[in-house]
């Protein structure tokens, strides 16, 4: 009321709140005309930490170095089982009803009735034999040890997977290792050396 | 409080932000689903016993074979020594419901165990037309049983 200047107190003075304090919002008139808790808004943090906490020793807990990231076909559902290993990185075939597939690459068909034609896969052996070159040129002083992934469907007939296992071994690929759904305790890596024994 | 509270209030930027970003690289790395194996070596279908009867004929020669049928399993153990059979033995456990008897068969794996405890090695020979599930459930059960060499006949 500085511009109201004079010795005479004036009659008419500006308006002011004139609601009636039967509907008055007290708190909320004073945070609009910012008389009352000026102060920032605060979050409450320690329930957004806490839950950050739980989620973090849950995540740490579940954490695994193993069990690299491998292609799964949407037709493949593997088979459990209870006494299995740690995978590997290995080369990974995959075997469907359809056919089979090296590293996402088709390399053969599985056709409904095996004749003695189709008992070799002749893309698969060209392609084993090209892993085998790449895998010497890469570690020329290691021992070539022939290991490799096979996946396969829980209803692929076996047969279809023997043709694999029988070009896999014509080629020199004797470490065999099927793919199956752990129950997250796999047995220590030396319980089933395979190679340890068989060199015994 | 982060960002214009009182000197003392402690500043939880950086520890939410280091939060976050290990949330995320733990999120991104989880694996879901538990994917293992289980190992043959396909040089184990001609076993150790194999190798020591052709360095010695006269070695006792211990056989163990599981063969899954589409409508029963076999369990055969075969004990020769000096061409002369000692025992042979073969256990039929029908699949009656398709699936593999596994307390049967577990029943057949412990007398196994009980008497050849040095034996490692059975050889798991499968008909063409069972499906894969049923070798890995049998190859578990092997495995599980105290066989760790199974080796799988891909005749």
């Amino acid at each position: 009321m500085s511009f109201l200047k004079g010795p005479i107190k004036r009659k008419i003075q500006p308006p002011g709140y004139h609601i009636h304090p039967k509907y008055d919002l007290k708190k909320t008139r004073e945070k609009l005309h910012g008389h009352k808790d000026e102060g920032e808004a605060q979050l409450p943090l320690t329930a957004m930490i806490d839950m950050f906490s739980t989620l973090v020793i849950f995540l740490i807990m579940n954490f695994s170095a193993t069990g690299e990231v491998f292609f799964i076909s949407k037709d493949v559902k593997l088979p459990d089982a209870q006494h299995s290993r740690p995978m590997e990185s290995l080369p990974l075939i995959s075997i469907t009803n359809a056919g089979v597939v090296l590293e996402a690459e088709k390399i053969g068909d599985n056709p409904v009735y095996l004749e003695e034609k189709d008992a070799n896969l002749p893309l698969l052996k060209a392609k084993l034999q090209q892993i085998r070159i790449l895998m010497q040129t890469i570690r020329p002083d290691e021992p070539f040890k022939g290991q490799v992934n096979i996946q396969a469907d829980v209803n692929t007939p076996i047969v279809y997977v023997k043709r694999v296992m029988n070009t896999l071994i014509s080629e020199g690929w004797n470490g065999i290792n099927f793919a199956v759904r752990g129950n997250g305790e796999a047995m220590p890596e030396d319980s089933t050396d395979l190679s340890s024994e068989s060199a015994e | 409080m982060a960002g214009g509270g009182s000197k003392d209030d402690l500043n939880l930027v950086p520890f939410i932000d280091l939060f976050s970003t290990l949330i995320v690289f733990l999120i991104m790395t989880a694996v879901w689903s538990q994917l293992e194996t289980l190992s043959t070596n396909v040089d184990n279908v001609t076993s150790s016993d194999s190798a020591a009867a052709n360095e010695n004929p006269n070695a006792r020669k211990e056989t163990l074979t599981v063969t899954i049928l589409k409508d029963r399993v076999e369990m055969g153990e075969n004990v020769t020594q000096a061409g002369r059979v000692l025992t042979e033995k073969n256990y039929k456990i029908a699949n009656l419901s398709g699936a593999i008897d596994a307390e049967k068969m577990q029943r057949v794996l412990d007398n196994w165990r009980g008497k050849y405890p040095e034996k490692k090695d059975v050889i798991l020979n499968t008909e063409n037309q069972i499906v894969y599930n049923q070798m890995i459930q049998t190859f578990d059960l092997l495995v599980g049983a105290g066989f760790p060499d199974v080796g799988v006949n891909t005749q």
